[in-house]
């Protein structure tokens, strides 16, 4: 199969050509994959071959405007969008406005140039102040429309893209499109979709919608700006969940949100990012001192003031307990703050960014050593690694603690409860009592602990490896393709029925050079298979010779 | 507590649920500070979206304090290329063409004193001109800052380049002046000593053609360098590449004997290039300073 990989992140693809969608490409040698990138960043030095970039922010691409008679068509069509995002009533005209934004884009590409004129501003002020807008928390100032305006210009960039072609590289010549998160990425899927009939699967770590909602609280926009993007984001997102074929949510609780945002639960498969880091042997023996390792960013969210809580009373019982605190300061001054707080419980404290510090001698009661050399030192330099966060998104952090086969404990939020399951301790959060009770009940006794750890260790490798997500993903591509009937190459011709379970999942498999082979082989064997191909009944043989290949190979199935 | 627990839960997520646009705005900020699927039963709620729609709804949206002093800068404009040495030399020659054409062709015997004099007094007004300038961009962003629609945007920004091109010229007429009145100074008009002072006398010195000239110089200058303060640096080029062109023509017709009698007093062409200009490039720069957008 021929699949376009589309991607949103602020690195350049060269950046992380062991990531994630590296992964995918390797382990499925037998799909054509097509890169597709959308830059949040400032754009890679160098091109990387095969990746076809646009850059999401910065300045405004240059190009003319429409010309007068098409800028009406476009005013119409803006206005639509616009008032779909702040008329509560109006919440419908929303995929109405944006298709047809994306036609007049495809046709001249003036969009962007559109969206930084004077009409578009004044459209998107009429549409805000028009009777009905919800403005509850703010009205619209000049400025806000400015701002508003040209965040809009950069979501809908992709529309813009010069990526929307039938022909070859085209999005309109691959069988699947494989978003690899949410929002403006998805833009360029649901537009194949619509103009191509190509199904696309949506996979999402770290939920888009949620992102934007956690990030627009800090973001410098007054309430309508925020209000108006945030309704941007969320139609979005729910046109993407209503038109994806299948929905691949990193964890059951982002399956949870998507359920919440219209998609639907029969649509949704939970597939657990692989991490290459399952073969790692596990940590060696435990420190000298029963010490507890604490690993996230410092910020109120991961909670370490409770981590600090619940081990001045572990000390307390167990004065030669020791604690780590790994990660790098999220909020500035927020590591004084915890200093602060350590100190006021009486336990003695000191920074060593980088270090792990020496075996015994005269440790300190807590160390923050900041960022680790590798994560698996980290998890070594511990008894326990204890998660205290108050809020938990993604899995990446806690999966790695539990391949160290140390035991983990973790409060009970988010996506920890799923990840840790039966096999260590879970808390609820906020309850520094209960989180030292339950280590100092580890730490005293070390067949459980080493019980957990191995449980642990080997609950990651099974759900975690990069091997399970790849082969979900080779079963969902090939389930989408066989599933769905307007498939482009089976129905290029124009009045032709689309016929639902045409071809078997395995017919689009084979890709275009083992259909050829197979041509190549039938051809040779003689006489009869050439008859039987002549002897084909019409509809199908009169399609033309990029048919003939498909067909041969049909067969030979 | 007991009769009804998301009061409590209200009270401590006030900011939150007053400035949210949406029930998933608070659900995310619930789960944020360790409200989940768990805790969401204390509130007799079976998960946090719908714990987090109650609270959308029970509790009023209310303004808030809006975002920091500090706002962000929009880039309005197309990719603009970094400015290099080439492309600050090109308006700067422009400029130098517009001043010194008109003295190209002013006379058969050379410029007279008062022609030159009254460059000098342009060039060192040229300069000058990025005050106005920049008062009209600070002007803008002030009022982009505080002005509720469009409409009252552009009603507010109306009299200011009117006001940023009066001032200017009252500048130019008083460098002209002194220039004039140096050149007095230095070289006094032969003849006989003419009543009626020093103003009289410096105003002598420039024929009405020249003060015209000069006024159609301040016309285009003026609004040059508004354009380029306000992100409109090709217009303000593409302006003093007409003047430039149109003063070249003049200086090829007059040394082909082809213009008529009345352009040929010292002044005339120039004031006649630079006002056209000037007549194309002040409504141009009205609008443009009228637009939101137009504040980088």
């Amino acid at each position: 199969m021929r699949i376009a990989l589309l991607t949103e992140g602020t690195q350049s693809y060269a950046q992380r050509a062991g990531g994630w969608p590296g992964r995918l490409a390797e382990g499925l040698p037998e799909h054509e994959f097509q890169r597709y990138a959308l830059l949040s960043g400032p754009p890679p030095a160098q091109e990387e071959p095969g990746v076809r970039t646009l850059a999401l922010r910065g300045p405004r691409p240059a190009g003319r405007g429409p010309g007068a008679v098409r800028r009406r068509q476009y005013v119409t069509a803006y206005e639509q969008l616009v008032r779909s995002l702040v008329v509560p009533r109006d919440r419908a005209s929303f995929t109405v406005g944006l298709y047809r934004l994306a036609e007049l884009a495809r046709e001249d590409g003036a969009l962007p140039a559109f969206l930084a004129s004077g009409a578009a501003q004044r459209v998107l002020e009429k549409a805000w102040r028009s009777p009905g807008a919800d403005t509850a928390a703010g009205q619209p100032l000049v400025r806000d429309v400015l701002v508003a305006g040209d965040l809009l210009e950069q979501c809908l960039r992709p529309l813009s893209a010069a990526w929307y072609a039938a022909g070859p590289g085209g999005l309109g010549d691959v069988d699947l499109c494989h978003v690899l998160g949410g929002g403006p990425a998805a833009l360029p899927a649901l537009l194949a979709k619509r103009l191509y009939g190509v199904p696309f699967v949506l996979t999402e770590r770290g939920l888009h919608l949620r992102e934007q909602y956690l990030g627009y609280r800090q973001a410098p926009y007054r309430w309508p700006v925020r209000a108006l993007l945030l309704a941007f984001f969320r139609l979005l997102t729910e046109e993407t969940y209503r038109q994806a074929a299948v929905l691949t949510p990193g964890s059951s609780y982002d399956q949870e949100w998507q359920r919440r945002c219209g998609a639907a639960p029969e649509r949704i498969r939970v597939v657990y990012e692989g991490t290459a880091a399952v073969d790692r042997p596990p940590a060696g023996p435990e420190p000298e001192h029963p010490t507890l390792v604490w690993a996230g960013t410092l910020e109120p969210g991961s909670d370490p003031e409770l981590m600090l809580h619940a081990f001045a009373r572990v000390r307390a019982e167990l004065p030669q307990a020791r604690l780590r605190m790994y990660g790098v300061e999220g909020p500035p001054g927020y590591r004084d703050h915890c200093l602060a707080v350590a100190r006021r419980l009486g336990l003695s404290t000191a920074v060593r960014p980088g270090q792990v510090p020496p075996a015994g001698g005269e440790d300190p009661a807590v160390l923050f050593a900041g960022r680790p050399a590798s994560p698996a030192e980290a998890w070594a330099s511990g008894t326990l690694v204890v998660f205290s966060a108050r809020a938990h998104r993604g899995p990446r952090l806690p999966v790695d603690a539990m391949l160290s086969g140390r035991a983990v404990l973790a409060t009970d939020v988010g996506v920890l409860r799923e990840v840790v399951g039966p096999a260590g301790l879970v808390l609820p959060p906020g309850d520094p009592q209960g989180l030292a009770v339950a280590c100092l009940a580890l730490l005293g006794d070390e067949e459980r602990r080493s019980r957990l750890g191995l449980a642990g260790r080997l609950r990651v490798q099974e759900r975690f490896a990069v091997e399970p997500a790849v082969t979900a993903f080779r079963e969902i591509y090939l389930e989408v393709v066989s599933r769905w009937p307007a498939f482009p190459a089976a129905v290029r011709r124009a009045g032709a029925v689309p016929r639902p379970f045409a071809r078997p999942a395995e017919f689009w498999v084979a890709g275009r050079s083992v259909a050829k082979a197979a041509a190549a082989a039938e051809g040779a064997e003689g006489p009869e298979g050439a008859a039987e191909a002549a002897a084909e009944p019409g509809a199908d043989t009169e399609s033309g010779g990029d048919r003939a290949p498909a067909e041969a190979m049909a067969q030979a199935l | 507590m007991a009769g009804d627990p998301v009061r409590e839960l209200m009270a401590a997520h006030q900011a939150v649920c007053e400035q949210a646009c949406h029930p998933l705005e608070i659900a995310a900020a619930l789960e944020e500070a360790g409200i989940g699927a768990a805790t969401a039963g204390r509130y007799r709620h079976g998960d946090v979206f719908s714990l987090a729609e109650e609270m959308f709804a029970r509790v009023p949206r209310r303004p808030g304090d809006g975002p920091p002093a500090t706002d962000r800068r929009l880039p309005v404009g197309p990719a603009a290329p970094p400015a290099s040495a080439a492309a600050r030399l090109k308006p700067a020659l422009a400029l130098l063409g517009v001043l010194l054409l008109p003295l190209a062709g002013a006379a058969p015997a050379g410029p007279g004193g008062s022609a030159v004099a009254l460059v000098l007094a342009a060039g060192a007004a040229s300069g000058a001109a990025r005050y106005p300038a920049r008062w009209v961009r600070h002007t803008g962003r002030v009022q982009l800052r505080t002005a509720v629609t469009i409409a009252e945007f552009r009603a507010r920004m109306r009299p200011v380049l009117p006001v940023a091109l009066g001032l200017y010229l009252v500048l130019l007429a008083v460098t002209s002046f002194a220039a004039l009145a140096v050149l007095t100074a230095v070289a006094p008009r032969p003849g006989p000593a003419v009543a009626g002072g020093l103003l009289h006398v410096v105003l002598q010195q420039a024929g009405v053609a020249q003060w015209c000239a000069q006024a159609a110089l301040g016309l285009l200058l003026g609004p040059t360098a508004v354009l380029r303060c306000c992100g409109q640096g090709g217009a303000a080029l593409a302006g003093l590449l007409a003047a430039d062109a149109l003063s070249a023509a003049g200086v090829l017709l007059r040394a082909g004997g082809l213009l008529p009698g009345w352009a040929v007093a010292p002044g005339a062409a120039s004031a006649y290039a630079a006002g056209a200009v000037a007549a194309v490039l002040l409504p141009y720069a009205w609008i443009v300073l009228g637009r939101p957008g137009g504040y980088p």
